[in-house]
């Protein structure tokens, strides 16, 4: 009788540490792999962003910063207004801020998104520039930067 | 008895959470690589394109008709994904412009993607052959030397002077 107690109340006690070991260890186990997914998510939109300057020109006669960017990658770049803007050089370090004031930038795109092989015409407007080498910078919202140097 | 059931329970606790965490790990670097493997094929994609611009003629300094030869080694289809970009003085001012892309006909600030020699598979521009583009600026160059600059969808330009 004795005997069938204890394994009565062995079982019942060990029933209740598997389950509080189960209750512990389910939530951490989760979030673990729910971080891994959406790293692995992060790191794969990176990998799908990619982005060219075809051309960069200044208009002297509007004082118009005309870009035109491809989305080369297999990505949306979205969203498009914050993306970063930094025009280097000839003594000039400057963060462009997006807006559609004075020497802010602003964004045309020939879909409502930013597609695959889709062309994103960047304009900045009233920026004087003198005469001389400068480097534009340009970086999507997930950290893919590149740059190209005109001159003025 | 209650001592191996309790080495049973974690015992079983522990392989599934093995498995969990190896699997994925597994789908996510498997997902990795796969994507990787794209980004790959894009960018070997962009180098393999290359292109030249060979001749540019100017009709009433408004109606340009280039030709452009294929130079490298891949085929490009979606001519709408091209650009055709301008810069020129006319009689106002600095023009800059994206001109847009038209099938046939462009009119001003327009511009269309002509016959391609030799074009052994309609549509496509094939490594080797020649495309003529027809493009229309805004308004008539009055004077300096304009540029225009080519792209191809995939971001790979070529430029030349008129």
């Amino acid at each position: 009788m004795d005997k069938v107690l204890t394994t009565v109340l062995l079982t019942i006690a060990s029933l209740v540490t598997a389950g509080m070991l189960a209750s512990a260890m389910i939530p951490t186990v989760s979030r673990t792999l729910g971080s891994m997914a959406v790293t692995s998510n992060v790191i794969t939109q990176r990998i799908q962003t990619d982005m060219a300057v075809e051309y960069i020109v200044q208009n002297t006669s509007t004082n118009t910063l005309y870009l035109w960017v491809k989305n080369t990658g297999s990505n949306i770049i979205q969203p498009v207004e914050q993306m970063d803007v930094i025009l280097a050089g000839n003594g000039l370090y400057q963060r462009i801020t997006y807006g559609n004031g004075n020497g802010q930038w602003q964004f045309t795109l020939d879909q409502s998104t930013w597609l695959p092989n889709s062309t994103c015409s960047i304009t900045v407007s009233n920026l004087t520039l003198a005469s001389g080498q400068y480097t534009l910078t340009l970086t999507t919202p997930n950290g893919i930067g590149i740059s190209k140097s005109f001159n003025v | 008895m209650g001592t191996s059931i309790i080495t049973a329970v974690a015992t079983m606790a522990l392989i599934v959470v093995l498995t969990l965490g190896f699997t994925t790990s597994y789908q996510s670097q498997v997902n990795l690589t796969q994507q990787s493997e794209a980004a790959l094929r894009l960018q070997g994609q962009r180098v393999r394109t290359a292109m030249s611009i060979t001749s540019v003629n100017t009709a009433g300094n408004q109606v340009l008709t280039l030709t452009v030869l294929n130079s490298g080694s891949t085929e490009v289809t979606q001519y709408a994904q091209m650009d055709v970009l301008v810069t020129y003085t006319d009689s106002v001012a600095q023009v800059v412009q994206r001109l847009q892309y038209v099938a046939s006909n462009p009119s001003p600030g327009q511009w269309s993607a002509g016959p391609v020699s030799p074009q052994p598979v309609s549509g496509v521009w094939s490594p080797s052959a020649s495309l003529t583009i027809s493009a229309q600026l805004p308004s008539q160059r009055t004077s300096g030397t304009g540029s225009i600059v080519i792209g191809t969808p995939n971001g790979v330009t070529t430029s030349a002077l008129f």
